[in-house]
Order: structure tokens, then C-alpha cells, then sequence
């Protein structure tokens, strides 16, 4: 027995698994798609029959999922290309500098540098990364503030991997133990920003929008805080510091990812729910 | 029936054009479109809301929530100052095209 109300519970479903996740354009399709069937219904057609030509007219929930996903990935990729080129002039002025300047002012040069990287690194990943299609804004901003402190973080930890490599001051300080500690926060950093849909379903639905942004928030200061405190510990003991500083920044990614996956966790909740 | 590119590409006018007599909503929308082009001109009526979406962040139209008279909750669009600038450019660049055919076309029957 055909019923109707299971059969759009149905499609909404495949709807979502195509990348519609935010409610307003599901809603305004489940609308439209209730007008058709009904108009269908006035014209003598059975429900079951209304439903299909309706469905036929309102497209496949893939190519209605990709046309959406045009959209939101517009955005993310103007927000891409202007960071990588602000990062890119950074870099460009310090490469171009007379020699004589860049000898004087070497260590403001290393911070410029590094300044300038971590742009052009967050503006890429925002360029490239493939992200889900029809966010609300709450979601898009903390999207950003996410990817900020999740490619701040593996950019940084791998410097400073460089830097235990390459540097053999640094490389004879280090143990094995050392080592297999950094490169395992460098891979926590990598795995909060390619394992973020894991996370999100283990994290729980806050309902609350004030109560998100405040974790949120807190998750960002926090991060700010482990990495301060591990950095000004670093000079004190380099084996000890570069341990501390990648797991710190390791922690700061995930902390920074906090608000985007409450605000992702409690949109994806109520889309179920409507 | 016309090309799928053409009726992609004549989206954005028409919705400006259609939008420009008054607010509306995304079934009437293409309800009036079917019914001026005597069903020549089919959309695929999801497609509409990308469209319309995309509109809305370029800041053409603006929407709010409302309701219809049998209570049915639905988003009504209506077209803004940007909105009726981007129409005179699409009309612009619509009426060029169509002169160049018109006059191909004369040219060829005369």
C-alpha cells in the first residue's frame, strides 16, 4: 500500500545523501514538491502516480545535490584565491628585498615568512578542499575558523619537522621516542582536517545556539592557549619543547574545530527533524 | 522544445523579468513560465532553487518565509535594486542577440 508520507520521508532522505543538507532549500523543495503532487491529484491522477510525475519533475536529488554544491563552493573558492594571493604578495615582498635589508632584518623576515605561508596554505585548502553544499551561515563561519586553526596547525608542525630533520643541532636532540611523538600530533593535525565527518558523529547535539558558539569560542581560545603556553616552554628544553609545541598544535586543531562540528552536528539534527 | 543550454542560459532573465511584476515564489515561478512559453519551456523544477539561491547571494532578490491562504509555508523572492540593474543588462545583451538573428533572418527572405 502506497503512502505517501513514507515515500517523501524516503526521497528527503536520498535528498540529503546528495549533499542537500541544510534545511531551507530541502524544505523549499519538499514544498514545491507537495504543490505538484497535489496539483497532479486536482488533475485526476492517483497518489501514487502524482508522487512519481512529481518526482520525475523536480529532477534526481544527485543533479539537484551538484547544482547546489555550484554555489556554496563559489564562495569557499573566492575566499581560497584571495588568501593564497595576499600570503603570495607576503612571500614575494620578502624574496624581492634588497639583500643588504633582508640581512638586517633576518628573524622579522623568518616571522613574515612564516606569516605568509600559513596564508597562502589556508587559502588553498579553502580553494580545494571539497566542502558539503547549502551550509547556513552560523556553519559557513565556523567552517572558516576550523580550516584557520586546522591548516595553521599541520603547516606549523610540519616547519617545525623541518626543522628536527634538517637542522642537525636539532636532529641529534631528538630520540626515537621524540620523534615517533611529533610525527603521531602531526598526523592528529592531518587527521582533523581530512577526519572531521568521523568527529562529527561522535560529538553530541547542542540545541542551544548561544551554548554553541560559547564551546565554540572556548575551543579557539583554548587552542590559543596550549600553543602559547608550549611555545614559550619550548626555548627551555628543544626535545621536551618541539614535543610539547607539535601536540599543542595538534590539540589547538582539533579545539578549533570544535564550533564547526556543534553547528554541523545541530544543522544535520535538524534537518532530520523537520 | 528548446535546448537545455538556451533554457539555462535565459534562467536569470526570466526569473528577473517575472520577479520584476511583483514577489513570488519558486512553484508559481515556474508554473507562469510553462504556461507563457505554452509548455515549451521546461525546467527541471528543482533546478529553479540553485538559481534562485544563487540570485539571492549575488544580492539580485531577497526572500522571506510566508504562508499561502490554505496555510501551506512557502518562500516568497522579490527582486532588489541590484536585481532590476542586472535585468536591464541581461534585457541589453538579449535584445542584441535577438537583432542579429531578426536581421539574418530578413536578410535571408528578402
Amino acid at each position: 500500500m502506497f503512502d505517501l508520507e513514507t515515500a517523501i520521508t524516503e526521497w528527503r532522505k536520498q535528498i540529503l545523501a546528495a549533499g542537500i543538507q541544510s534545511p531551507v532549500p530541502l524544505d523549499e523543495l519538499e514544498i514545491h514538491l507537495r504543490e505538484e503532487i497535489e496539483q497532479q491529484m486536482k488533475s485526476g491522477l492517483s497518489e501514487r502516480r502524482a508522487y512519481e510525475i512529481s518526482l520525475q519533475r523536480i529532477g534526481r536529488p544527485e543533479i539537484l545535490g551538484g547544482e547546489f554544491k555550484k554555489n556554496e563552493n563559489t564562495v569557499m573558492k573566492k575566499i581560497g584565491i584571495l588568501a593564497t594571493l595576499i600570503g603570495a604578495v607576503i612571500i614575494l615582498r620578502i624574496f624581492t628585498e634588497h639583500p643588504d635589508a633582508s640581512h638586517l632584518r633576518r628573524n622579522e623576515q623568518w616571522e613574515w615568512l612564516i606569516t605568509g605561508s600559513a596564508i597562502v596554505f589556508f587559502g588553498l585548502s579553502n580553494a580545494l578542499f571539497y566542502f558539503e553544499s547549502s551550509d547556513s551561515q552560523n556553519v559557513r563561519l565556523w567552517k572558516i575558523i576550523g580550516i584557520a586553526y586546522s591548516t595553521f596547525a599541520v603547516w606549523l608542525s610540519a616547519v617545525l619537522i623541518l626543522l628536527l630533520l634538517t637542522v642537525p643541532k636539532f636532529n641529534a636532540a631528538v630520540g626515537v621516542t621524540g620523534r615517533i611523538l611529533v610525527f603521531m600530533a602531526l598526523a592528529v593535525s592531518i587527521l582533523s582536517v581530512f577526519g572531521w565527518r568521523k568527529i562529527l558523529e561522535i560529538l553530541p547535539v547542542v540545541r542551544n545556539q548561544r551554548t554553541r558558539t560559547m564551546v565554540g569560542i572556548a575551543g579557539c581560545f583554548l587552542g590559543l592557549i596550549f600553543v602559547t603556553l608550549c611555545f614559550f616552554m619550548g626555548p627551555l628544553h628543544f626535545s621536551i619543547g618541539i614535543i610539547l609545541a607539535t601536540w599543542a598544535l595538534a590539540m589547538a586543531s582539533v579545539l578549533g574545530g570544535v564550533g564547526y562540528g556543534l553547528e554541523k552536528t545541530a544543522q544535520e539534527r535538524a534537518v532530520i527533524d523537520s | 522544445m528548446i535546448r537545455k543550454e538556451l533554457v539555462a542560459a535565459s534562467a536569470e532573465p526570466m526569473i528577473l523579468s517575472l520577479l520584476s511584476k511583483g514577489e513570488s515564489y519558486g512553484y508559481a515561478i515556474i508554473q507562469e513560465v510553462k504556461a507563457r512559453s505554452d509548455g515549451k519551456l521546461q525546467w527541471t523544477d528543482g533546478m529553479l532553487y540553485p538559481v534562485l539561491h544563487r540570485m539571492e547571494n549575488k544580492g539580485w532578490i531577497k526572500s522571506r518565509w510566508g504562508e499561502s491562504g490554505t496555510g501551506r509555508k512557502r518562500k516568497y523572492y522579490s527582486l532588489k535594486k541590484d536585481g532590476k540593474t542586472a535585468m536591464a543588462k541581461h534585457r541589453e545583451q538579449w535584445s542584441l542577440v535577438h537583432s542579429v538573428l531578426a536581421g539574418l533572418q530578413k536578410e535571408q527572405y528578402v
